[in-house]
């Protein structure tokens, strides 16, 4: 009788094991599924982050009339005027000083 | 009919561009900015501003070419410059066998080269400088033509300052590649008189570079008084869309 029940058990219990044993295996393969797909992931993050940074010019640069205008600054007349009062012409006399001594001592 | 369509449109387009470029330097020289506003009833700021730089890139071209040209030709004189020094000491050794004398007559003519090239390179700064002021001064006036004002005054001024630059620049090349002959030494007693005609002949040839250079500024002086004297100049811009200048009777 017991010996009965024994192989009773054991021939219910292999079909229990066999989808365990398949179960796990499943299992294995989604862990090995998630885990490839999350390096993935990770990794076109990784490289977005070395990524150099683009900053479109136009909205860095400043807008082009106002340089404009700081360029033609340098024609007015008052400008003009102080830039032309600043020529010196060196006295000639005084550049043929150190001759003239020389000259004198002979 | 339809291909016709395409040509016409790309030679509209074309000429359309090229109108609105306005004319470069000619291959003679540097075409000043009223020159290039003249046959032209309007023009961009933008436009305006891009020939001014070119106009003043071009200056600094011929500027730096001229320096080159004197350096160049430096070079070459400085040898021969040498050799007459040379000679002059020997003569003096010769003929004067007073070493002070020697010495004093030797520093004199290096002086004298010296003093040439140290002015005339003075002379040169000064005329770079005023043919940029000239055309700051032109700018301001093709501005001031461009808002229909008369300017007729100022352009005759721009056109006499740009020749007297020009007489007054090539004076100063002349003068710059000068060589001063040391003069003949026969005895002691005409030593002084002799080195004294030398110096006197560099004085009198730098007087009249440097009164050349002093017409030019008052040349340029001439142009900014006239400029100057048209109501609130400096107030005008180049206008968005300029009328057609009035021709003045």
């Amino acid at each position: 009788m017991a010996e009965e029940n024994l192989e009773q058990k054991n021939s219910n219990s292999n079909p229990t094991k066999f989808f365990f044993l398949l179960f796990l295996i499943a299992l294995f393969f989604v862990l090995i599924g998630i885990w490839s797909w999350w390096q993935k992931a990770t990794k076109t993050i990784r490289e977005r982050r070395f990524e150099p940074v683009f900053v479109p010019t136009t909205t860095v640069l400043p807008s082009p009339s106002p340089i404009l205008e700081r360029k033609t600054s340098d024609d007015r007349t008052t400008e003009i005027e102080k830039d032309l009062n600043d020529f010196n012409l060196p006295s000639l006399d005084q550049e043929f000083k150190e001759i003239d001594q020389d000259l004198n001592s002979l | 009919m339809k291909k016709r369509v395409v040509i016409f449109s790309i030679v509209s387009l074309i000429l359309t561009t090229s109108c609105f470029a306005l004319p470069t330097s000619s291959p003679f020289g540097v075409k000043g900015m009223l020159e290039r506003v003249r046959q032209r009833s309007a023009v961009f700021q933008r436009e305006f501003e891009q020939n001014r730089g070119e106009i003043k890139k071009i200056i600094e071209q011929n500027q730096v070419e001229l320096r080159n040209q004197i350096k160049n030709k430096r070079e070459e004189l400085k040898s021969k410059i040498e050799q007459l020094r040379e000679r002059l000491k020997n003569q003096l050794r010769e003929k004067i066998k007073n070493e002070v004398k020697e010495k004093i007559v030797d520093r004199v003519y290096q002086r004298i080269n010296e003093l040439n090239e140290r002015m005339t390179n003075h002379y040169l700064n000064v005329l770079e400088k005023l043919e940029k002021i000239l055309e700051r001064i032109e700018s301001r006036t093709a501005k001031a033509k461009l808002n229909n004002l008369d300017v007729s005054k100022v352009e005759e001024a721009i056109n006499e300052a740009t020749v007297a630059i020009a007489k007054a620049k090539e004076a100063v090349k002349n003068q710059a590649e000068k060589i001063y002959q040391p003069p003949e030494i026969t005895n002691d007693k005409t030593l002084k008189t002799d080195i004294g005609n030398l110096r006197k002949q560099l004085h009198d040839d730098l007087k009249s570079v440097e009164s050349l250079v002093k017409q030019a500024r008052e040349a340029v002086r001439k142009a900014l008084v006239f400029l100057a004297q048209i109501n609130k100049v400096d107030e005008f811009e180049v206008p968005e869309i300029t009328p057609t200048p009035q021709p003045t009777p």
